[in-house]
């Protein structure tokens, strides 16, 4: 019970800039500063914002206009974390009292979403505030000067203690400081002693990450190295397929894989729901496999109707078929399986050609060959994924791509009517078998 | 996507439902959006993302998906100059990533104009702070032509035209790192 995912922080080359990533859930820190008047009821204690925003990268049901409920809890959360608990010591933060005090603003911007985002958030949120550094200051009689941080090295801020969110508890060095109750369970007393006992160790070994990482980030800076985001970027390329690091890295590929991974899963809990009979995930596989026969067959389609593509992006272009075919009209797609049958009676020996092609392409690199098959599908259920979960229709749309597979490939080596395989495609409504 | 110190991330998302508000029958919309480090998000970025969203539509074959919309979400990671021309990278191998069809892939090239009227190519922040313009464009990949400029500061014409020659030239580094890029991750994307 006391498992979690592992934790890796990286830096980025501003003072204040952290990326937290609890397995696949990331976050990114940063913390500035500004001069500001103080509040008039507090003229010598300096300011402090949180902000969390959910992007729509986290997930894809996080919408731009704020605030969902989850946002507004987020950032109540953590709030109560970083200033209720006052972990800064704010008074630090005065320049000239009643007149100029720092203002800190904490941003948080979810990476991505893939649960915990409470622990994650507070953990970034603790880095970055104490990997920052404000500008030095100096009075000079009337004036204030702020110095650049290239000029004289900028103070750290000055934390009182490491307030974290774990799951329940949030801590203090051992002392109970703060208690968040999240979700309904019902639990006993012991319970909750249990889980604060449990949760403070496990803030001490969150404190203690956080304290390393920042000490190996002060000893490279201090070296001379510049710190920034590659090597975090490299580090998770290297995690999620063994590759050769490269100094320029497809971070957007990776964070869609992640998606499309994470879709995925939810992916197979959508069709189990649909049917209420267990499936085993192979069959998930042999489904996703017969719709990558489709891509190879229906290559051509489209490479005549993009005539003006590069030929090197046709393999990429292959996929919009599958998308073209969820996305078209509700019911089955009559005009995508015309337009295929049509050019399929006209250009067979283009057919032959393309479908040799994506072979080699797909066979180049044997190993990978299943692997590739299964990722094309990946995007591809990405696509559909978007539209469903809303409402059972994009269930339908699913089968019926694959109704059309089937009923396609039937029809494959005769090149018959489009009325054929209308006629199967809509026979597959009530059978709804795989 | 990083260059040199500056660091974007984009996800791109799509064809997806689109609310009634936005359909468009006969093609996808488009949506862009950018995040900046810290700070809300302010008009500066809305430029940015006007920019963006004009650079994908017309590289997008958006009539491919009609009543969808195509959503290219954009967090600056750091920021240390050409950060728009960064944006506008990342987002092209985003949406190259993804699979959704494309006319032309897009290449973003900033330079800057100093004081001593020199022109440097993708300047970092502290050349930045000693120039008179800044000018970012963008170039298609199939005829080079301009797709879209953004330019700050003062210049004469000929400056203009001078850079955007550069910059051109310079667009050649960008797309034979997109094919480095592809042929490395091809079976990955």
């Amino acid at each position: 019970m006391d498992e979690s995912r592992e934790i890796r922080i990286y830096f980025g080359t501003d003072w204040g800039c952290c990326q937290v990533s609890l397995g696949e859930t990331k976050v990114l820190a940063q913390v500035s500063c500004e001069v500001q008047q103080p509040k008039a009821t507090r003229p010598n204690e300096g300011l402090l914002f949180v902000n969390v925003e959910l992007s729509p990268m986290g997930a894809p049901h996080f919408e731009v206009g704020r605030q969902s409920e989850l946002a507004v809890q987020l950032n109540r959360l953590l709030e109560k974390c970083i200033k209720d608990s006052s972990c800064v010591d704010l008074e630090s933060l005065c320049i000239v009292a009643e007149e100029k005090v720092w203002a800190l603003r904490v941003d948080i911007n979810v990476l991505n979403h893939e649960g915990n985002l409470v622990d994650a958030a507070s953990a970034a949120a603790l880095t970055a505030l104490s990997h920052f550094r404000c500008p030095d200051v100096t009075i000079k009689g009337e004036e204030t000067i702020i110095h650049d941080p290239l000029e004289k090295d900028p103070i750290p801020l000055s934390l009182r203690h490491y307030p974290v969110c774990v799951s329940y508890a949030i801590f203090n060095k051992g002392e109970l400081c703060g208690l968040h109750l999240g979700g309904s369970a019902l639990t006993s007393y012991d319970i909750i002693v249990q889980c604060a006992n449990r949760a403070a160790k496990r803030a001490a070994e969150v404190v203690q990450m956080i304290k390393s990482a920042l000490e190996e980030d002060t000893n490279t800076r201090a070296v001379g190295k510049s710190v920034d985001f590659a090597e975090c970027i490299r580090d998770s390329e290297v995690l999620a397929l063994s590759r050769k690091q490269l100094s320029l890295q497809l971070n957007t590929s990776r964070l869609r894989e992640e998606a499309s991974n994470l879709v995925q899963k939810s992916n197979k809990r959508i069709i189990y729901d649909e049917k209420g009979v267990q499936m085993e995930s192979t069959q998930d596989v042999h489904d996703m496999t017969e719709d990558s026969e489709e891509d190879e067959v229906s290559v051509i389609p489209l490479g005549r109707g993009s005539a003006e593509l590069l030929p090197k992006h046709k393999q990429l272009k292959e996929k919009l078929i599958p998308a073209g075919v969820r996305v078209g009209e509700g019911g089955p797609d009559k005009w995508i399986n015309t337009e295929d049958d049509d050019v399929k009676i006209v250009t067979e020996d283009q057919e032959q050609e393309s479908a040799e092609d994506s072979d080699e392409n797909m066979s180049s690199s044997s190993d990978v060959e299943v692997i590739k098959e299964i990722k094309f599908d990946r995007s591809k259920l990405v696509d559909s994924i978007e539209l469903s979960g809303d409402s059972e229709e994009e269930e339908t749309v699913m089968l019926n791509a694959a109704d059309v597979n089937l009923g396609r490939n039937s029809t494959e080596g005769s090149g018959t009517s489009k009325r054929k395989s209308k006629k199967t495609v809509r026979n597959w409504y009530p059978v709804k078998q795989w | 996507f990083i260059a040199g110190d500056t660091a974007v991330v984009t996800a791109v998302f799509g064809p997806v439902e689109v609310k009634p508000q936005r359909i468009l029958i006969d093609k996808a919309c488009v949506e862009a959006l950018y995040r900046p480090k810290s700070g809300l998000p302010c008009v500066h970025d809305r430029m940015h993302e006007s920019l963006l969203r004009n650079t994908c539509e017309t590289s997008l074959l958006a009539t491919l998906h009609p009543r969808t919309s195509i959503s290219i979400i954009i967090q600056e990671m750091q920021d240390s100059g050409g950060l728009l021309a960064c944006a506008v990278n990342s987002a092209c191998l985003a949406l190259m990533s993804s699979g959704i069809a494309m006319k032309f892939l897009v290449a973003a090239v900033s330079c800057m104009i100093s004081q001593e009227d020199k022109l440097l190519i993708d300047p970092t922040n502290k050349q930045l702070k000693d120039s008179k313009a800044s000018l970012t464009f963008v170039f298609d990949s199939v005829k080079k032509n301009t797709v879209a400029s953004h330019t700050t500061g003062s210049f004469t014409q000929i400056q203009y035209q001078e850079s955007l020659m550069k910059c051109r030239n310079a667009s050649d580094n960008i797309f034979s790192l997109y094919r480095d890029m592809v042929k490395k991750y091809a079976s990955r994307i």
